[in-house]
Parts: C-alpha cells; sequence; structure tokens
C-alpha cells in the first residue's frame, strides 16, 4: 500500500457526529415513540489518499454513519466537514455541489439500479444533472468509465437485468465515478458477491483508487476484506468508535476487548491456535435501549463499576499516537 | 428499445396470454371500424341520422343489415357513430382519471407526512361520495349559469366533453391509491438514493426514477378502467343524463330501445351486445396485461 501518498489533510471530518431516529414500537396495548441512537459521538477524520475501514457487527450503525458521510442524512448532533467546509444546515439544493466530492457505493447492485434505466441512462444521469460537458463528451466519458471498471461501450444499451451481480457492481463504480469524486463511501460493496467475485471487485477497488486518487470509508463486516484492503481501521460497536488504528496494528495487537473478541470470532484456519481474546457470547444490546456507561460493558470480562456508569472517550494508547482505544482500562491490557 | 428492454419481454409474456391476444385484436378491429365509420356509412349505402318513418323498426334485410330503429335509422350505421361515442369516452376519461391519479398518488406517496395525509383524505372523501347521485347532479348542471359561453354550452358535443370529465374528477381515486403505495415501496430502494446522491431533484426522482416503474400497474388499471367508464357512460346515457340524442352511444340506443323492448327486441340486443363485448374485451386485456408486467417475472 502507498502510505506516502496519504495527506495529512482531513478530506472528511466529523466531530461528536450523532444520528437517532424515530421509530414506532408497540409493546401489545399501544404504540410508543421509541429513539434508536444508530451513531453517537463519532469523532473521526479521514484523510486524503487512504482507505478507512470500518467494521462492526449488524446494526451496529456501520451503514449509517456511512449515509451520514455520503451525505443522505442530516446529523441529529454534531459537524460533518467536508474539506473544512460545514455541511451543517445545508439544505438538499444547497448540498448538491458537494455530493460531486462524496459519493457512494451500495451493498446490493440489484437494488441499487433502477431496472427501467439501461447502462447509458444511468451513467449519464450525473453528467445531465451537473451539466458536465456537452452531450458527445459525456457519452464518451461514460465509455472511459466502462472500460475503466471492466466492461465496454456494447453493454451501454442493455439493462441491469441482464448483467452478473458482480457486473452490476461494477456498473455503480462507474456510476460513483462520474462525478470525479474524492472521497468514496463504499458500504460493503462486496458482501452481495458471490466468494470467487469478491476478490474481483476488491481488487477493482485497488486498482481505481490508484488510477482517480480516491480516498475510501470502506465498511464491511469481514475482517478478511478490511485487512485486504485499509490502511486504517475502525471498530465500531453500538453507534461508537471503540478502537481506531493502522491496519497492521490493530490486526496484531488488538486493544479493546470488543476488538479482541471479534478478531477471535474469525474461525482459525489452524485449529488450536491460540487465540487472542474469547468468543462473545450473546447480542449485542438493543440501540433503542442502549446500556449505561460503556456500550460493551454487559458483554465485557474486565466490565468494572466505572464502565457501568461512563462512556470511555478514545485516548491514544500511547501519547501521539494513532492507535486510538475507548476503553476505560486500556492501562491494564498493555 | 432494445430487444431485451423490460418491455419487449413483458411483450413476450404478452403472446402467450391468448384470451388477451383475442380481445385485444377484437377491440383494434372496432376501433379502426368506428374511426372509419362514416367510410361504412358511404360503402353500405346508408346514413346513421337520416330518418325514414315509413321503414321503422324494420328487421335485418340487404339495405339494413342489423335492420332500423324506431324513426328508421340504419342501426348499424348508428352502433358504429355510438362506438365512437363510447370508446373514446372510456379511453379519454380513463387516460384522464389515471393522469390525474398519478401525480396525486406521486406526491403523496414520494413526500409523505401532512401532505400524505391532506391528500389521501382527500381521496378517501371522493370515493366516500355517493357516486350516482353526484354524477345526476353534475349532469343537470345549467353550464350556461356557471359562465360558459351560450354557443358552447349549447353545442352538440357538450355533453359528451361534460361526461368524460365527470368520470375522470370522480374515477381517478384507484390510481391514486395505487400509485401511492407503490411509490412508498420505490422510494425506499436504493437506486432513489443513488440519484439523490448525484444531485437530482424530487422532481426528477418522482418522473425519472419512480414513474418508469410504475406505468405497468397504472397501464393495467386504466385498461381495467376503460371497461367501467363505458358501463357508466351507458348507465348515465340510459338515465337520460349521459349522451343526448340525436349524437348515438351505445347507451342512449339502449335507452330509446327499452320503451320497444317487446316490438323490437334487437333494438336493445345489439347496442347490449356491443357494450358487453367492449367491456369484457377490456377486462381480458387487461388480466393479459396484468400477467406480462407481473414485477415476479421481471427478470
Amino acid at each position: 500500500m502507498n502510505k506516502s501518498a496519504i495527506s495529512s489533510s482531513p478530506i472528511m471530518s466529523t466531530w461528536g457526529l450523532s444520528k437517532t431516529f424515530t421509530t414506532k414500537i408497540s409493546d401489545g396495548h399501544r404504540t410508543l415513540n421509541k429513539t434508536v441512537y444508530a451513531v453517537s459521538d463519532v469523532s473521526l477524520d479521514v484523510y486524503k489518499g487512504e482507505t478507512l475501514g470500518l467494521v462492526g457487527e449488524s446494526g451496529c450503525g456501520k451503514t449509517t454513519l456511512g449515509r451520514l458521510m455520503a451525505l443522505f442524512y442530516h446529523p441529529s448532533q454534531g459537524t460533518l466537514r467536508i474539506n473544512g467546509q460545514n455541511m451543517k444546515g445545508l439544505s438538499h439544493k444547497h448540498l448538491k455541489p458537494y455530493r460531486k466530492n462524496v459519493q457512494m457505493v451500495f451493498q446490493d447492485p440489484v437494488a441499487a439500479l433502477n431496472p427501467r434505466h439501461t447502462v447509458a441512462t444511468i451513467l449519464t444521469e450525473p453528467l445531465n444533472i451537473f451539466s458536465v460537458g456537452k452531450p458527445v463528451q459525456r457519452r464518451k466519458r461514460v465509455v472511459e468509465l466502462l472500460d475503466a471498471v471492466g466492461l465496454s461501450a456494447k453493454d451501454l444499451n442493455r439493462y441491469p437485468h441482464e448483467f452478473s451481480g458482480g457486473q452490476r457492481q461494477r456498473i455503480t463504480i462507474a456510476r460513483a465515478l462520474t462525478l470525479q469524486p474524492d472521497f468514496i463511501v463504499a458500504d460493503e460493496p462486496v458482501s452481495a458477491l458471490d466468494v470467487s467475485v469478491q476478490s474481483q471487485i476488491l481488487n477493482l477497488f485497488k486498482d481505481l483508487k490508484q488510477q482517480f486518487g480516491l480516498t475510501y470509508l470502506f465498511i464491511s463486516h469481514d475482517l478478511a476484506v478490511v485487512h485486504h484492503l485499509a490502511d486504517r481501521v475502525a471498530v465500531m460497536y453500538l453507534g461508537r468508535i471503540m478502537e481506531i488504528a493502522d491496519c497492521d496494528t490493530l490486526f496484531r495487537e488488538p486493544t479493546h476487548p470488543y476488538t479482541r473478541a471479534l478478531l477471535a470470532s474469525v474461525p482459525a484456519l489452524k485449529p488450536g491456535k491460540a487465540r487472542l481474546g474469547k468468543i462473545l457470547k450473546g447480542d449485542p444490546p438493543s440501540p433503542i435501549n442502549p446500556p449505561r456507561g460503556c456500550p460493551f460493558n454487559p458483554r465485557c470480562e474486565f466490565a468494572s463499576d466505572l464502565c457501568r456508569t461512563e462512556v470511555a472517550m478514545l485516548r491514544p494508547v500511547q501519547t501521539d499516537s494513532q492507535h486510538q482505544v475507548a476503553c476505560h482500562h486500556l492501562e491494564s491490557f498493555q | 428499445m432494445t430487444h431485451n428492454s423490460p418491455l419487449s419481454l413483458a411483450i413476450c409474456r404478452f403472446r402467450k396470454h391468448q384470451l388477451a391476444i383475442a380481445s385485444l385484436f377484437l377491440l383494434l378491429t372496432m376501433i379502426l371500424m368506428v374511426l372509419f365509420a362514416p367510410l361504412f356509412e358511404r360503402f353500405l349505402g346508408v346514413d346513421a341520422n337520416a330518418i325514414d318513418l315509413f321503414n321503422r323498426m324494420g328487421q335485418p334485410s340487404a339495405a339494413h343489415l342489423l335492420g332500423t330503429d324506431e324513426l328508421g335509422r340504419d342501426v348499424l350505421a348508428r352502433l358504429l357513430y355510438g362506438g365512437r361515442i363510447s370508446l373514446a369516452t372510456g379511453l379519454i376519461a380513463a387516460c384522464i382519471a389515471a393522469s390525474i391519479g398519478t401525480v396525486v398518488g406521486l406526491f403523496a406517496g414520494y413526500f409523505g407526512g401532512k401532505l400524505d395525509a391532506l391528500l389521501m383524505r382527500f381521496t378517501d372523501g371522493v370515493i366516500a361520495l355517493p357516486l350516482l347521485p353526484l354524477l345526476i347532479v353534475l349532469a343537470a348542471i345549467d353550464l350556461v349559469k356557471l359562465g360558459v359561453p351560450e354557443t358552447i354550452a349549447q353545442s352538440e358535443n357538450i355533453s359528451f366533453y361534460r361526461i368524460i370529465l365527470i368520470v375522470a374528477l370522480v374515477g381517478w381515486t384507484t390510481v391514486a391509491r395505487l400509485v401511492r403505495g407503490a411509490t412508498l415501496s420505490f422510494k425506499e430502494r436504493e437506486f432513489v438514493m443513488a440519484a439523490i446522491g448525484v444531485g437530482a431533484t424530487h422532481l426528477h426522482i418522482m418522473f425519472r426514477h419512480i414513474l418508469p416503474n410504475l406505468i405497468s400497474p397504472v397501464i393495467v388499471a386504466v385498461t381495467l378502467s376503460v371497461g367501467n367508464v363505458i358501463l357508466l357512460e351507458s348507465v348515465l346515457s340510459f338515465l337520460g343524463l349521459g349522451i343526448q340524442p340525436p349524437m348515438p352511444s351505445w347507451g342512449n340506443m339502449l335507452t330509446n330501445a327499452q320503451e320497444l323492448i317487446w316490438q323490437a327486441p334487437l333494438l336493445a340486443v345489439f347496442p347490449g351486445l356491443m357494450i358487453f363485448i367492449t367491456v369484457i374485451c377490456f377486462n381480458f386485456l387487461g388480466d393479459g396485461l396484468q400477467d406480462a408486467f407481473d414485477p415476479k417475472a421481471e427478470f
């Protein structure tokens, strides 16, 4: 991985970012409005040129954080800056110019492509909306993009249902590239694909990053995929970042009890090989009713009274270290 | 359109539906015949409006293939001209109603919230109106008093326009509910989110992304409602509130025939049969289209 290409200026920067949703819950007698805490107090910088992996269990708020960063949701609290520009309070209309910078690749390429549109329509749409160039130039650009993602001009007049899953994901990737964005949020882009196709698409992500100088937020629950692709990895649990570190550091010396448990849950190729932590029992608590204190305390073997009352903030493992962990008992693990 | 667009795939499936194909063929023949009614008139040497009191209620003969009515007019020629009115009323009113319903449903489903509540309660209100008394009142309104110029209000075609307007104003509710429901599900799909992500406006998403996916259920609904509109037109004409003579429609031909049902039963049979065949054909056609557009058979 080309580490030197990573700049020190954040392309995307969040501070205290939170997102809550209201949902209706019926307890059998009446319906109540409940608040779901999808993302809580996330402060994160994504630097130009890097691939930031975001891992966590289902329902931990990975997708919500990705969609916040891709400007699909308005934050409930906190700020989100793109190239230093605060997005707070911008309406649908005023967000439009920033959408050129940030694009998203979705998990399910079947749902992400309109079944009534041809590939040509799908790929020229962003260019038409932003009035980029003349129609001839737009078509030329679309053919270039198809070529870049491994499809060809003869696919232009075909419909999404004529393509395989991997090819459809190539189309959505091409669409995300049409406006020449700097930053791409990839929300589990390979988890809906066959294993044999996954690596092709992952390599495509790598190639495109080189070719177009992209920055990725790569969301996945598959640790192997993240290990393969990411420069830095953030671990999320119940809406909060629990640990963030260089990819190598995180996989070599995971520190937070949750990260250890997560890595331990990957089936080992060699049976009997020593594990770093214990395998987790039970399910994560509901984001409708998050536990007081550290969100991980009900499942954590090291939980103390402090963990049950106060949320742990992210802090560096050593001074000035890029490796940050949100745990009250950080020192006792070293 | 390429050979493998969603539309051409639907056409392929439609072709297998024999009853619907036969209905489509019959309806197209009917439409062609009524369009070229003046040609048929000349070819047969008859005139739809020529009164011949010496030849009232004539039996079918070489000169009048389907006989003559109570004023000695040729029944076949009147059926053709009546078909023009009945089919045009059905098709135009159903299309206008579907357009109103589509727009109402799209806005209600897409924006949701208060607008949705407002539009849908309005729709419920229209559905809850007792249709027939309302139609009778609407049909009885004196247009001159409403400020419509007398030349238009007195013109021959006014009863035709009036009935289209009345049917369209009360007939859009089914499509509105259908479109609203489908819009609710489509707006959550990721391709809509992807469109937002490339800066599409709400109108662009509604009309370029969601509407093309709704076209098939709307076409089915329109087809099925054409039959209903034709029936409604004949009911109103039968009550004397629809198409006004001397302009013939299948409905008012039935009305004229009712007093003579014992002397000349055929006068009631022919327009009744035409209405019956047309409505049944539109229903078969609708069923066939429904199967062809079935989303489960989409890919």
